[in-house]
């Protein structure tokens, strides 16, 4: 794992209202994805993605592979 | 060959049949939409054929093709099927045509200036839901697909009769007995199946757009009373998404029509054995709450 991630350029992101989750558009491949958490938990998952459980680190590998997030140097 | 016109907003389609029961099916479901004398000049925004497969099969299982200019999406149909294909083939044609529109598989009803779509997969009970609906007071706007213009939460009808299908056909006929319906469609992909004409109303309210207020998921379950469950923003698009005919197709502005929609729409997923139940749960929760 990377020390952090960062959201890729290029990509659309909503973050709901109800913080039920962020939305993500691919604008290039127009792939959708989304996670079920606020913004802000999200952006600790991508600061800190070592703190991470199997299941969040599965969820930030399959955006990492759908191109939404990258390697943050 | 038999050739109408069905003025259907904000469509026009032209057709052409050599198969009887395709227009006369046509001309009983869609009442003053329907015209014979055409001037093959006027701008129309579809030319579509049902017509039947050629050589020894129109004598020996006579069967029904579908063309939409001079494309056929379809594999051919029993001849007997010739009027649904025609209905799907109409279906298909938007589907994959437009995309001016952000276009969801989903039935569209309203009261007032408010509608509801109701995304759901095949054996949902979305059409008999629709039907019921559709003669209790509520707007037709579609059974079939929800036309919402980009950047807005505007749903524009696309009035046409609802699919019904099996054991449905027989509690509509018993329903509504002075209803429009089409021939039976008999062992289709989808077991038997008929349209039942949209209401009158439906038909002179058919440019008037409604503002979408809530997004439902029905599932009919003969063992349940209605069970509610709200969905979340993030579970309601994803669903959304799904049932979306031509998301990636418009890209960008129909991710932002689909996610600013669900910021302002009321979401819910039910299960039900009781329409009115239903009825009265989408009136006071939805339509008559702030």
């Amino acid at each position: 794992m990377p020390k952090s991630y960062q959201i890729s350029k290029g990509m659309q992101v909503h973050p709901f209202s109800d913080q039920s989750g962020v939305t993500f558009f691919n604008t290039l491949t127009t792939v959708v994805s989304s996670v079920n958490v606020p913004l802000s938990t999200f952006e600790e998952w991508l600061n800190n993605p070592s703190d991470l459980d199997d299941k969040q680190t599965d969820v930030l590998t399959k955006l990492l592979d759908q191109g939404f997030i990258t390697d943050k140097f | 060959m038999n050739q109408f016109r069905l003025a259907l907003p904000p469509f026009l389609f032209d057709i052409k049949t050599d198969l009887p029961i395709v227009a006369e099916n046509a001309k009983n479901i869609y009442g003053d939409c329907y015209t014979e004398l055409l001037d093959e000049n006027d701008f129309v925004d579809y030319r579509l054929t049902v017509t039947h497969s050629g050589g020894i099969r129109r004598f020996y299982k006579p069967q029904a093709r579908f063309l939409c200019d001079e494309r056929e999406p379809f594999k051919p149909l029993n001849a007997n099927q010739a009027y649904a294909i025609l209905e799907w083939g109409m279906n298909w044609t938007v589907a994959a045509h437009e995309l001016q529109y952000v276009i969801i598989h989903s039935a569209v009803l309203a009261k007032g200036d408010k509608a509801i779509i109701f995304p759901a997969p095949p054996g949902s009970g979305k059409s008999t839901l629709t039907a019921h609906l559709a003669n209790s007071g509520w707007r037709l706007l579609s059974d079939e697909m929800a036309l919402i213009l980009p950047k807005t939460n505007q749903v524009i009808p696309f009035v046409r009769p609802v699919c019904l299908k099996n054991a449905s056909i027989g509690l509509a006929k018993q329903w509504f007995p002075d209803n429009v319906f089409s021939t039976i469609a008999r062992d289709t992909h989808k077991g038997d199946v008929i349209h039942m004409a949209p209401s009158k109303q439906a038909i002179e309210q058919n440019t008037k757009s409604a503002s979408i207020v809530g997004i439902v998921y029905p599932q009919y379950n003969a063992d349940e009373v209605l069970n509610i469950y709200p969905l979340n923003m993030t579970d309601t698009f994803m669903q959304l998404v799904h049932n979306a005919f031509n998301f990636t197709a418009i890209g960008e502005e129909s991710f932002d029509t689909v996610v600013n929609l669900i910021e302002q729409t009321k979401n819910f997923e039910i299960q039900y054995n009781d329409l009115n139940e239903v009825d009265a749960f989408l009136t006071e929760e939805i339509i008559n709450a702030e």
